[in-house]
């Protein structure tokens, strides 16, 4: 599944409509908006960053993510006032900053992507300029940095992207939602198909996780009486031979056969249990 | 699907990041030059990227990134017990690069690192001078290459040339390069010296072919050795860690049948024979990070915190193994790894 969270609800607006997203009406803290069958589910958790770390952790918390889902925050941002951007460009974060604490997070870039990158420094207000002297070129806005501490609870580093679209500069003008709304929709194309890249890429990694025949096991621990150090050095050995290839069904059918199994006491049990092994490795 | 499979993962190296410390150092100026279209990104501390929780080392061997820092504090460690020692008293490590470029399924580098990015400490110097002050005590027998492979990163660090240059005229020290690479390039140019050790691991082409990704072929590594050997470098052959598979006997035979038809018995320094063995929180951490590899999912057994084969089976192993090597090695060129709690390290 793919976790966007935004700021505002115009930031929001274009997933909604695009994806024909229905609000979720179980959740009463935040706005959310989801569409199972696309496996979105996009939050808006408003502007700061205790709103965005309480957003994120009652989502996550609800609904559960897993190693092939991602998090993405979209919204808009500032630039330096000396900055290299220009309004209605689109970021990919590498570095976040939290100014407050001067804590640094990283995103990982694991994977191939056609947007510029530039490090995001989070603050708690509004940016304006000259409030933040620094070198070099940033984007700034004020809910990042608690999205990666409390995402990163839920998802590795490299399931968490961060894009930044430009909206000013600090000088004082005022952003409108409409402006908003419409800096959103036009890097809409190009991030729906990224974000539709990171699901496929969830599937196909998903695909190739190992499942191990549970049923196989807590009969085979059942009618060996093993006590619980016993079964999970059982399930050990039913997974090596699982993925090694070895015929571990072909040994239990047998000694089902010779009437080894199932064992009436644990004494028994140990005894089939070691000629079991013997005969897998 | 396999073509985007294949695909998806950002190129090696796309982004370095560079502690503010050495930014300005010359082998960060170097490497940086290399890797012209990487992405630099300034941190202050190689912990900040490396040690972040919840990483997952195995997507990110996929597309790993360079840490560029120095290192301060313990250059120089002790050898770990469940190293061979080579009959070496002052036996230490050293490790000026973190983590491996190769993707062995079985590498204990996957337990004890958070990370599957790669972490070069520029500050090379600082480890000449400890060692040199080592020097002033005692012989020291420095292994250059554990937690790593630095001789398969040597065309972006050049590093193994760096410690052979600092050796030359060193009374009283020996170093070893271990490695899984076949660079023959790198012998072409170096001089041979007896006082440095090249120790090709070497498995099995089922063994490599199962579960050292990206390692060069088992005919490669021999070609290299064999190079090597006949150019006078100082080669030992390193059949560690042996890993069980099924048909393993035959397999390991087989191997030796190879490694011996090419390269000359004695042009061989010395070998050593080590069944696998890991600290038991690393494999912990390997069985949660790799839950479809068969080598991290074998149903080892904890002798004294460090799992293992059953004794039986590794004393099977590796009296196998040994009997081979004995028709073209004598056995006080076999090392074994022992019974390593009654070791004084």
């Amino acid at each position: 599944m793919l976790y966007i969270f935004t700021a505002t609800y115009y930031e929001a607006s274009a997933w909604i409509s695009r994806y024909s997203l229905k609000r979720d009406t179980s959740v009463s803290r935040f706005q959310v908006f989801y569409n199972e069958q696309e496996n979105i589910r996009v939050t808006i958790t408003g502007t700061g960053m205790v709103s965005a770390a309480a957003a994120v952790s009652s989502i996550c918390t609800a609904v559960l993510p897993g190693k092939q889902d991602f998090l993405l925050n979209i919204g808009i941002c500032a630039e330096s006032p000396d900055g290299q951007g220009q309004i209605g460009e689109l970021f990919l974060c590498h570095k976040i900053t939290e100014t407050v604490t001067s804590k640094t997070f990283y995103p990982d870039i694991l994977y191939r992507h056609n947007f510029k990158e530039a490090e995001l420094l989070t603050g708690a207000k509004p940016f304006q300029k000259g409030m933040w002297h620094r070198p070099g070129f940033f984007v700034y806005d004020m809910e990042a940095s608690a999205i990666y501490q409390a995402g990163s609870y839920f998802f590795s580093p490299h399931q968490m992207v961060f894009l930044k679209i430009v909206s000013d500069n600090g000088c004082g003008d005022r952003v409108t939602p409409e402006q908003v709304k419409g800096l959103c929709a036009l890097h809409m194309d190009s991030v729906a198909d990224y974000a539709s890249r990171l699901c496929t890429i969830g599937r196909v990694e998903k695909g190739q996780d190992f499942l191990w025949d549970g049923a196989v096991v807590d009969k085979l621990c059942c009618d060996m009486c093993c006590s619980a150090t016993m079964a999970l050095s059982v399930k050990q050995h039913i997974i090596y031979c699982q993925l090694a290839g070895v015929d571990f069904r072909a040994v239990i059918q047998e000694m089902y056969q010779a009437g080894k199994l199932p064992c009436r006491t644990k004494k028994e049990g140990k005894r089939c249990f070691e000629e079991f092994r013997q005969r897998l490795l | 699907m396999k073509s985007f499979a294949n695909d998806y993962y950002s190129p090696f190296f796309s982004h370095i990041y560079v502690e503010e410390a050495v930014k300005g150092h010359r082998r960060t100026k170097r490497i940086l030059e290399r890797f012209s279209n990487a992405t630099v990104i300034e941190i202050a501390h190689y912990k900040d990227v490396f040690c972040r929780k919840g990483q997952d080392a195995i997507r990110q061997g996929n597309s790993q990134k360079l840490v560029l820092a120095a290192k301060r504090g313990t250059l120089i460690y002790p050898g770990a017990a469940v190293c061979h020692d080579f009959g070496n008293k002052h036996f230490y490590y050293t490790s000026c690069m973190m983590n491996c470029i190769y993707g062995c399924e079985y590498c204990y580098l996957k337990g004890m690192y958070p990370s599957g990015n790669i972490v070069l400490f520029v500050n090379l110097e600082d480890y000449f001078e400890e060692t040199e002050r080592m020097l002033s005590n005692h012989p020291v027998y420095l292994c250059v290459s554990y937690d790593t492979d630095l001789l398969a990163l040597e065309p972006v660090a050049g590093y193994v040339a760096e410690w052979v240059r600092f050796a030359q005229g060193k009374q009283d020290f020996h170093m070893e390069v271990r490695t899984k690479c076949a660079d023959r390039t790198f012998f072409g140019r170096a001089d041979p010296t007896s006082f440095v050790v090249y120790a090709f691991t070497l498995s099995p082409q089922a063994v490599i072919g199962a579960y050292e990704h990206g390692t060069p072929s088992l005919a490669q590594r021999i070609a290299c050795a064999k190079e090597a050997a006949q150019k006078g470098f100082a080669v030992r052959l390193c059949f560690d860690p042996m890993i069980y598979i099924p048909g393993w006997k035959e397999e390991y035979a087989a191997m030796v049948d190879q490694v011996f038809g090419q390269i000359p018995a004695e042009s061989v320094k010395d070998a050593s024979i080590g069944s696998f063995r890991v600290p038991q929180d690393y494999l912990k951490k390997m069985r949660r990070q790799e839950p479809g590899s068969a080598v991290a999912q074998f149903p080892y057994q904890n002798i004294g915190g460090v799992y293992q084969y059953p004794k039986a089976l590794s004393g099977k192993m590796e009296g196998f193994l040994a009997e081979r090597l004995n028709k073209w090695l004598p056995g006080r060129k076999v090392f074994f790894w022992g019974d390593f709690s009654q070791r004084d390290v």
